[in-house]
């Protein structure tokens, strides 16, 4: 593991680095636990790793890899932003450390390139240090003290105190910086990169150890108080998808004067077919395969069923009601067909009537129109053409401009373009006639369509098997 | 429908794209589901006609043959083939190497490569009709027509476009070659142009040799019939065979195919008996009597109910009217003389007898959805054509048409602005005319700007009435083409719908207090329905005749067994979420004063369960609390409140209920629902998990309802003096209920609240009595009560409880 996170951080190091990356292979095995590198100048670090590497005066790369290291030794000449994870403050428990160092024998040139892998990842930093003999050890040695203070700072006011003792406009570190001016003329400009770097290290480190300070002090208090532990819940309740739809659509032609209705799902034959223009014999009865009620005549008629459609409640509202009508049935069908993706033998219809004097099939496009736009977006295209349904007359089937694709043809819509909202008609003057209208009088329009369908459209749910398995985690779903 | 573009080209010019035409005919209603290109693989260079000019035996497979195959180059290709029906000089299609074909097994476009056959080299192949694409036919090759010449790129003559057309039952006009040409024809603007069918005939009357005798004319309409001698039977030829094969009908001999492409041709369907098998010379069409037998042409023997129409001789049916016919009259190789029929059957009649005979045909199909009684006597006229000029044979002068009830071609007259005004349009005769036109439509002499009287085109059976009429115009003319608009009516008078407000109150309310809706099937298992409900109910459960799954074939008498099912769904899904689900649904009953053919009591039910543990996900909070009684209580009173006053619940045995954790549900004093433990027999019974209680509910809808009516809400002014509370602590008969001794502290009018904050029972408590603790809220509406004065108020409301109820205080704060 950590052989293969060297060898891709080899791969990443300055030009000089590649000659050798054989031998910081090899020199992976021959790692060397190094123990409070912390109190150790850079230097010395050298020498002491000279003593257990013996290539350390070579012009490669050494390789030191420590476990639980103390990072500020490193991070002190060295503006390292990126080392703020809360805890490289305290060293890095679990993870490996290692970092190399080029061109030993330049000390003015020094590279150090640090690397954290976490085992995973690997970051690295390179940096480069520059060192004067003297005006080095001055610092290094006030570096070393500063942190070693502090470390042992842990309230508000010991670490003022130290602030006002280093960083203060009379602390130490300002007294370092009058010296510049006293330094060989050669040296200055190094010098004062490496105060001003150790003085903004120190004050990062000062920003670390106060906002540490400051966290320790609120876990510790009495006052602790974890916003991110899980609530204690409320159950969340849901309306079933069906409902959902049900009431969206409802909710959209209620704002448009239509009355919601409930209605009877055993139905007669007479209401499910011959009122709406389909006899017994008809072969528009193939279109909906009945479940039929176990009451059989002495003749053999079987007079009641599961509703095939929503459909016979427009006669039971024509019978009851005086125009102008306008309502809307949602409700539960029933037929006798394998189940598939896309077919339930029991579905969700929802059916119009808009009966008065006067409605023409522009008003039923006109009425459709808006509901689609209603429910599928402001700027939904309809498209209407020729269907047959025996209880309407002139018959159409609508549909919208796909509102995944924008008709552009994708998966939804089959790549149509188009999908297929409902079935949709002039009312039948049969029909009218039979409820006891006069067709020359009222006229009117009718619509159904599939509620299941649409949720499906909506959501993206491809198998309306889904809809009546009652599965909880389908349904808690559907929250919103 | 298959309906090859080739076919429809002799009857309308088609010059559009076949994909433009397809979608055209789907928006004016007549749906194209598919369009099957034939040929589209097929290049000029590599598929042609072949002829095969030598076949010799394989020298290592006895079933192999080497074919010598002239593509019209000087030199002959040498290749294996297999098929049964190589014969010498037939013209085959051939393929050559680099030809696209379908690969037999894998069934996709492979390309062709010579390959060594048992040691052999093929240059190609002689193809069946699955590896041209043309069918799943692989059953020896393709055989082209003799008259084919060599090397002519296959394409040229076989390439072509099959429409499938998906048909309403409304349409059985285009369940033929020329029905679908005039819906074209009044699509695309192009004139119609239909066979004109001739032949010459002997000089012998058909009516001298056979007589027809309709005895049913409400079911046997019209019935025409030609008679031809002399002819010879065998297969028909290649063209018409290839017709009928992308049609999808299997060739069988000449007769046979003849009636088939002329069925196809006019949407007519044709029977053709062997004269010389039908025993007598006549022919009646009659209603079968009790227990006839007759085996049809599929080998069948079908017993015969009494009234189903029958083609007969004088003794025994011949043919199923309308059908299919019998096997004792079939056409075979040594038939010389045909007896054709053509006939038109009430569409009622038929399909009412193929579905007690269950008997789907071709035939069938197309009568039941009620054809013209004009196109019997031109499809005849066509089949005998085409059989005299095919099979050879002589026809006898004259055509049998029994046509006792003769109807003519219903006058629809079209006033102008009753179109414009159930489109909402502005459109004039001229206008209105050159789209009925172009469907077919002959217009009687009128001359008026107010209204067309037409006939309806010759293949149409479906035009009966004005509206059908306007359908007509607007489908052609382009439903999007119509114009739009909104509705702005007098508002309708409201139907009242107390059900859907209440019912839907109730479901916000259960979805707010945190309950899962669940929707399931309308029907249910009858040991699970028996097991949920009273015993009086159980003979009321509503039975269906053809269930989905014959387990479940009762319509649901009450929600409680699906709703049961639903838990353990989940609780095997995850058996350890809580559950908290409802639904609200309709239930079925035959009531015991049931009339036949009525509607069975049918009405909403409302229940609900909850079980488990109170969120698992939050367990860190130590507050593991189980779901119990209090908690569905909670829930109910939470869903009641919305659209009842005065809920209360009392004590209750029940079955579905373990006794004591069980109480009926009131409101006034009236019962209104049920709720409490589910009883440990039925928690087996459905197989739930019996280390969680299962807490249910049901509400009667229809009582709610009822109730609401008379519910009014009068507002009570807050008062403005201070309350005061105390805290009693008494000692009572542990069989005493809580509402008891509220209600009667509540008597007290200057009571204003009371309820118990703690309950105990303990050492220091005698047997057969508890401790409760009530807080009591005093107030008045008129001044500050003193101190005294509640002590006084107090004392009155001991001393009431120890007379009334048996209850001492054990001491106040």
């Amino acid at each position: 593991m950590f052989e293969s996170s060297i060898s891709k951080y080899a791969n990443k190091s300055p030009k000089n680095a590649t000659s050798s990356e054989k031998g910081v292979l090899e020199h992976c095995n021959t790692m060397i636990p190094i123990e409070d590198l912390a109190l150790l100048r850079i230097n010395e670090a050298i020498k002491e790793l000279s003593s257990h590497i013996r290539i350390a005066k070579r012009t490669n790369p050494i390789i030191i890899v420590a476990d639980n290291i103390d990072l500020t030794i490193i991070s002190s000449d060295n503006p390292i932003s990126n080392l703020k994870t809360p805890n490289w403050g305290t060293g890095i428990p679990q993870d490996i450390f290692f970092f190399i160092l080029y061109n030993i024998p330049l000390y003015n040139n020094l590279v150090v390139l640090l690397g954290i892998s976490n085992k995973q990842n690997l970051i690295n930093q390179s940096v480069k240090v520059f060192m004067s003999e003297q005006f080095d050890n001055q610092i290094e040695k006030l570096r070393i003290k500063a942190i070693e203070l502090l470390n042992k700072s842990d309230s508000d006011e010991q670490l003022e105190n130290w602030r006002i003792d280093f960083l203060g406009r009379r602390g130490k570190i300002s007294l370092i910086l009058r010296e510049i001016p006293e330094l060989d003329i050669s040296e200055r400009k190094e010098a004062g990169v490496k105060a001003n770097n150790l003085k903004k290290s120190l004050q990062e480190s000062f920003e670390v150890k106060k906002e540490t300070i400051k966290t320790s002090s609120t876990v510790n208090s009495v006052n602790y108080f974890d916003v991110t532990l899980p609530a204690r819940e409320l159950p969340k309740g849901s309306y079933h998808p069906t409902t959902q739809i049900v009431r969206e659509i409802s909710d959209a032609f209620y704002n448009m004067g239509f009355q919601i209705i409930d209605g009877p799902e055993v139905e007669q034959d007479i209401y499910n077919f011959q009122k709406l223009n389909i006899p017994i014999h008809h072969p528009a009865r193939d279109m909906w395969n009945s479940l039929w009620i176990d009451k059989i005549s002495a003749q053999g008629e079987t007079p009641l069923l599961l509703r095939t459609h929503t459909s016979p409640m427009q006669i039971r509202i024509l019978e009851k009601n005086t125009p102008p009508i306008r309502v809307l049935v949602p409700g539960k069908a029933y037929r006798y067909e394998a189940t598939d993706a896309t077919h339930e033998w029991q579905f969700y219809q929802i059916e119009g009537l808009v009966i008065d004097k006067n409605i023409s099939f522009a008003n039923l496009k006109g009425t459709l129109e808006e509901f689609a736009q209603r429910i599928f977006g402001k700027t939904r295209k309809s498209r209407f053409r020729c269907d047959f349904f025996p209880f309407v007359e002139p018959g159409a089937e609508m549909s919208i401009d796909c509102f995944k694709c924008n008709g552009n043809g994708c998966k939804v819509c089959r790549e149509s373009g188009w999908i297929e909202i409902l079935g949709a008609g002039m009312v039948h003057p049969e029909v009218l006639k039979g409820a006891g209208y006069d067709p020359n009088i009222y006229s009117g329009f009718a619509f159904g369509m599939g509620a299941e369908r649409i949720a499906m459209l909506k959501h993206g749910i491809d198998d309306i098997r889904n809809f009546y398995l009652n599965d909880l985690r389908f349904l808690k779903q559907f929250i919103h | 429908m298959k309906v090859p573009l080739s076919w429809l080209r002799d009857y309308t010019n088609i010059k559009s794209d076949i994909s433009e035409i397809a979608h055209q005919m789907t928006m004016a209603g007549t749906e194209v589901g598919k369009v099957t290109e034939i040929g589209i693989h097929w290049d000029n260079e590599n598929v042609i006609v072949g002829e095969i000019m030598a076949i010799n035996s394989h020298p290592n497979a006895d079933k192999l043959k080497i074919v010598s195959v002239n593509i019209g180059q000087p030199e002959l290709l040498e290749v294996v083939c297999g098929a049964p029906n190589l014969l010498l000089n037939q013209k085959i299609a051939f393929a050559r190497e680099g030809a696209l074909i379908q690969n037999i097994s894998t069934k996709e476009l492979q390309k062709l490569k010579s390959a060594k056959i048992r040691g052999v080299i093929s240059k190609g192949m002689i193809c069946s009709e699955f590896e041209l694409g043309i069918s799943d036919n692989h059953q020896g090759i393709l055989e082209l027509n003799i008259m084919e010449i060599p090397g002519t790129p296959l394409k040229t003559i076989l390439a072509d476009s099959i429409l499938e057309t998906e048909l309403t039952p409304n349409r059985p006009d285009c369940l033929s070659i020329i029905g679908t040409a005039y819906e074209i024809s009044a699509i695309t603007h192009n004139p119609i142009k239909l066979p004109n069918p001739t032949y010459p005939v002997n000089n012998t009357n058909i009516s001298n040799l056979i007589t027809v005798n309709i005895e049913n004319p409400d079911h046997c309409i019209r019935y025409t019939a030609t008679l031809i001698k002399n002819l010879v039977i065998e297969p028909s030829p290649i063209w018409m065979q290839s017709r009928l094969k992308k049609c999808g009908i299997r060739p069988i001999n000449n007769v046979v195919d003849i009636t088939n492409y002329v069925m196809l041709e006019y949407g007519q369907p044709l029977h053709a008996f062997d004269k010389n098998k039908l025993k007598d010379n006549h022919i009646i069409i009659r209603e079968s009597k009790n227990n006839e037998k007759l085996i049809t042409l599929d080998g069948t023997e079908r017993k015969l109910k009494k009234g189903m129409l029958v083609i007969a001789n004088q003794t025994v049916p011949i043919a199923l009217a309308g059908i299919m016919g019998g096997q004792s009259t079939e056409i075979d190789s040594s038939t010389d003389t045909v007896f054709l029929e053509s006939a038109n059957f009430l569409s009622s009649h038929i399909r009412s007898t193929r579905t007690k005979i269950g008997l789907n045909t071709e035939a069938s199909y197309r009568f039941e959805r009620e054809l013209r009684h004009e196109i019997s006597i031109l499809a005849l006229e066509r089949a005998t054509e085409l059989i005299v000029s095919i099979c050879g044979g002589s026809a006898y002068k004259g055509i049998i048409d029994a046509y006792p009830k003769k109807v003519p071609a219903k006058k629809i007259t079209l006033e102008i602005k009753n179109l414009n005004k159930l489109l909402g349009t502005n459109f004039n005769v001229p206008q209105i005319w050159d789209v009925l036109e172009s469907l077919g439509f002959s217009k009687l002499d009128n001359n008026t700007l107010t209204d067309l009287s037409v006939i309806s085109p010759l293949w149409r059976s479906d035009i009966k009435i004005e509206e059908d009429v306007i359908e007509e115009f607007a489908r052609i003319y382009g439903y999007d083409k119509l114009p739009v608009k909104k509705l702005s009516a007098e508002l309708p008078a409201i139907i009242s719908d107390k059900l859907f407000n209440i019912r839907e109150k109730i479901r916000d309310s259960l979805v707010h207090a945190g309950m899962n809706e669940i929707i399931s099937y309308s029907v249910s298992n009858i040991d699970s329905l028996k097991k949920t409900q009273p015993e009086s109910e159980n003979e009321k459960v509503i039975k269906l005749l053809n269930p989905m799954d014959s387990t479940k074939a009762w319509l649901r008498s009450n929600l409680i067994a699906n709703l049961l099912e639903t838990i353990l769904i989940n609780q095997r899904s995850n058996p350890n979420i809580p559950i908290r689900i409802f639904e609200i649904g309709h239930k079925f009953l035959f009531d015991s004063n049931y009339n036949f053919g009525d509607l069975p009591s049918e009405y909403d039910s409302i229940v609900g369960a909850i079980t488990g543990v109170v969120s698992e996900e939050t367990l860190w909070t130590s507050n593991n609390q189980i779901l119990d009684f209090y908690d569905l209580k909670a829930i109910t009173e939470y869903c009641l409140k919305t659209v009842l006053p005065n809920i209360s619940y009392l004590p209750n045995d029940h079955f579905l209920f373990n006794s004591p954790v069980s109480a009926k549900i009131l409101s006034d004093k009236q019962e209104i629902g049920v709720i409490g433990e589910l009883h440990n027999s039925i928690v087996e019974h459905f197989d739930l998990q019996t280390d969680k209680s299962i807490f249910l509910f049901e509400l009667y809808v229809p009582k709610i309802i009822a109730l609401s009516s008379n519910s009014q809400f009068n507002y009570k002014q807050a008062s403005k003096f201070p309350d005061s509370k105390r805290d009693i602590s008494l000692l009572i008969d542990t069989h005493i209920i809580s509402q008891e001794i509220e209600i009667s502290i509540l008597e007290n009018e200057l009571v204003t609240h009371v309820y118990p904050i703690d309950t105990y029972t303990g050492d220091d408590i005698p047997e057969n009595k508890k401790s409760v603790t009530y807080r009591i809220v005093f107030q008045s509406t008129t001044k500050t009560l003193d101190s005294s004065e509640i002590d006084n108020i107090q004392a009155q409301i001991i001393k009431k409880l120890t007379k009334k109820l048996n209850i001492t205080e054990r001491y106040s704060i």
